[in-house]
């Protein structure tokens, strides 16, 4: 389902994810990748993931960047939208994380939206979302 | 730095995947017995105060509760003061740390007794073609496990003699020990190197640069003059016998401290003074978590102050690298002086680019290339570990 490991053996702090989109969705055949970048402090803050090409998601900002609550420390959600439980924690891993965005993918939080035009489409036409989707694996495949 | 890299990548990184998937409960033992934070097998384990009773190695729930003070795993509200040792654990750890080495040895060798079975099987056709090949499959795998079995009791003896000789990276400190010293080392809880080897690691002949080095080299260059100036002082755990009891260190607001009052403290636990009020606050504090999670371990098991002081001077460097390496990577990087710095090297580059420019921009094909798009079910890779992080940047 997914693959991820350092970009360069210089540089432990930088990786590279290659994620498949799941079955059973629009994503299904893509292969997306993205960048995590760990902090200094790792694991006592979460690493940052963004998607590059960006990924047309409700979840997923114009530059890529994941929002996720597991990758959000706590404390960082002025919203409150995000129970606490699901945040970061010390003891959380890649592969949990990219579980967790596997399972985005799937199914969009639309609560807390990071591409509101994304969050529109998908609440109002569903059909269109997922053509757009579609059009945007099409294109990153060279089809 | 690059050798330090193709090091790390020779290194034989311990992990669960050693054993193989299908040996009972040798993998979950392996994983049971590490530290969720650090994948490490514990040390110095304790338990905090949440109803399931988590465990952590010390320093690493330390660090995690100046963050948050909250168990990692079920988020309870978790308090430093309650942490317990977990002796039965340690000496799990312990045990299982020499009996790892062993176990995988013993299942390497079974595993190549099972393949020289099958290969000789299949390919001398010397004594075994005479048996029908009815089937293949059951008659092999009887003769393997008789085969296996016996191979291995015969080479365990051999490896219990042929390496007695030889030395061995002790299990548990990780220091290269004479074979038949093991035990007496292990007995006696991993004595530190010689002092010797520790001065080597800590002389300043090794290209002190910067006035920080220069102090910690006279830090554990002068031991004995550094005690004689401190002597009238408390003096926290000058040798191993006198931390065997010590107290907790305790934790300061340095908020409230002042400046000066900070140097003080660092100077009665015979910490270096430089730096600013941010780093003196992190050496103390980084300082305090060691020297308390030390306390955690059982006696035998502790490290000594010098090995402390050692451990702290390598994290002050690794912080160091860390911080000139997010310099270079943060926002407010000045790249107009970095443009201006460069100014005639990308005038250069800009000239060598000019022939070349392409009559049509090519159509933009983005997204990683085709040979990487072979969709492959993989593991993750586990994630860096802090421990690793210091070996890669020392």
């Amino acid at each position: 389902m997914f693959e991820a490991g350092p970009v360069s053996e210089a540089d432990f702090f930088t990786w590279e994810a290659l994620i498949m989109g799941p079955k059973d969705t629009p994503f299904e055949g893509g292969v997306f990748a993205a960048r995590l970048t760990f902090p200094a402090d790792y694991p006592l803050s979460p690493f940052k993931m963004k998607f590059d090409p960006p990924l047309f998601h409700p979840n997923v900002y114009a530059d890529g960047t994941v929002c996720i609550s597991i990758l959000h420390t706590p404390g960082d959600d002025p919203t409150m939208y995000e129970a606490a439980s699901e945040r970061w924690s010390p003891v959380q891993s890649v592969e949990k994380v990219l579980l967790s965005v596997i399972s985005m993918l799937a199914e969009p939080n639309l609560e807390s939206g990071a591409n509101i035009d994304c969050c529109k489409l998908y609440r109002d036409n569903k059909a269109e979302y997922e053509r757009i989707v579609r059009e945007g694996i099409k294109a990153q495949l060279g089809l | 730095m690059s050798d330090d890299v193709a090091k790390f990548l020779d290194a034989d990184i311990p992990d669960p995947t050693d054993f193989p998937a299908d040996a009972p409960g040798l993998r979950q033992l392996d994983e049971a017995l590490r530290c969720t934070m650090c994948r490490e097998l514990f040390e110095a384990p304790v338990t905090v105060n949440c109803p399931h009773g988590h465990c952590f190695c010390s320093m690493c729930i330390r660090t995690a509760l100046a963050t948050k003070d909250e168990c990692p795993l079920c988020r309870h509200a978790i308090r430093e003061v309650h942490l317990r040792r977990n002796t039965a654990v340690e000496d799990a750890v312990r045990a299982w740390g020499l009996a790892r080495t062993f176990v995988l040895q013993v299942l390497r060798e079974k595993e190549e007794a099972k393949a020289a079975t099958v290969a000789s099987k299949y390919f001398s056709g010397k004594p075994k073609s005479k048996k029908r090949r009815r089937t293949p499959e059951l008659s092999s795998d009887d003769e393997v496990v008789e085969v296996g079995e016996r191979n291995v009791s015969h080479s365990l003896k051999g490896h219990t003699s042929s390496s007695s000789s030889g030395v061995v990276p002790c299990p548990i400190c990780n220091k290269s020990v004479p074979m038949q010293n093991i035990n007496n080392h292990i007995d006696q809880g991993c004595p530190s190197p010689k002092d010797a080897d520790l001065d080597v690691l800590l002389s300043p002949s090794s290209k002190s640069k910067g006035k920080q080095k220069q102090e910690w080299s006279k830090l554990f260059q002068g031991g004995g003059a550094g005690s004689a100036t401190t002597g009238s002082k408390k003096g926290k755990g000058k040798s191993r016998g006198a931390d065997q009891d010590a107290d907790p260190l305790p934790k300061i607001a340095y908020d409230t401290v002042t400046q000066k009052r900070l140097r003080e403290i660092l100077e009665e636990l015979d910490l270096p003074t430089t730096g600013d009020r941010a780093t003196m606050s992190a050496r103390h504090s980084r300082w305090v978590n060691m020297f308390n999670a030390n306390l955690d371990a059982s006696p035998s098991q502790r490290k000594s102050v010098k090995q402390l002081m050692l451990e702290l001077r390598r994290w002050e460097e690794a912080e160091e690298k860390k911080k000139t390496r997010a310099k270079l990577d943060a926002k407010d990087f000045d790249s107009g002086q970095y443009q201006k710095d460069n100014k005639t090297t990308f005038a250069r580059l800009v000239e060598a680019a000019k022939p070349k420019a392409p009559k049509k921009s090519q159509s933009p094909h983005e997204g990683p290339p085709a040979s990487s798009l072979s969709p492959s079910d993989g593991d993750s890779i586990a994630p860096p570990r802090r421990t690793e992080v210091v070996t890669i940047e020392d």
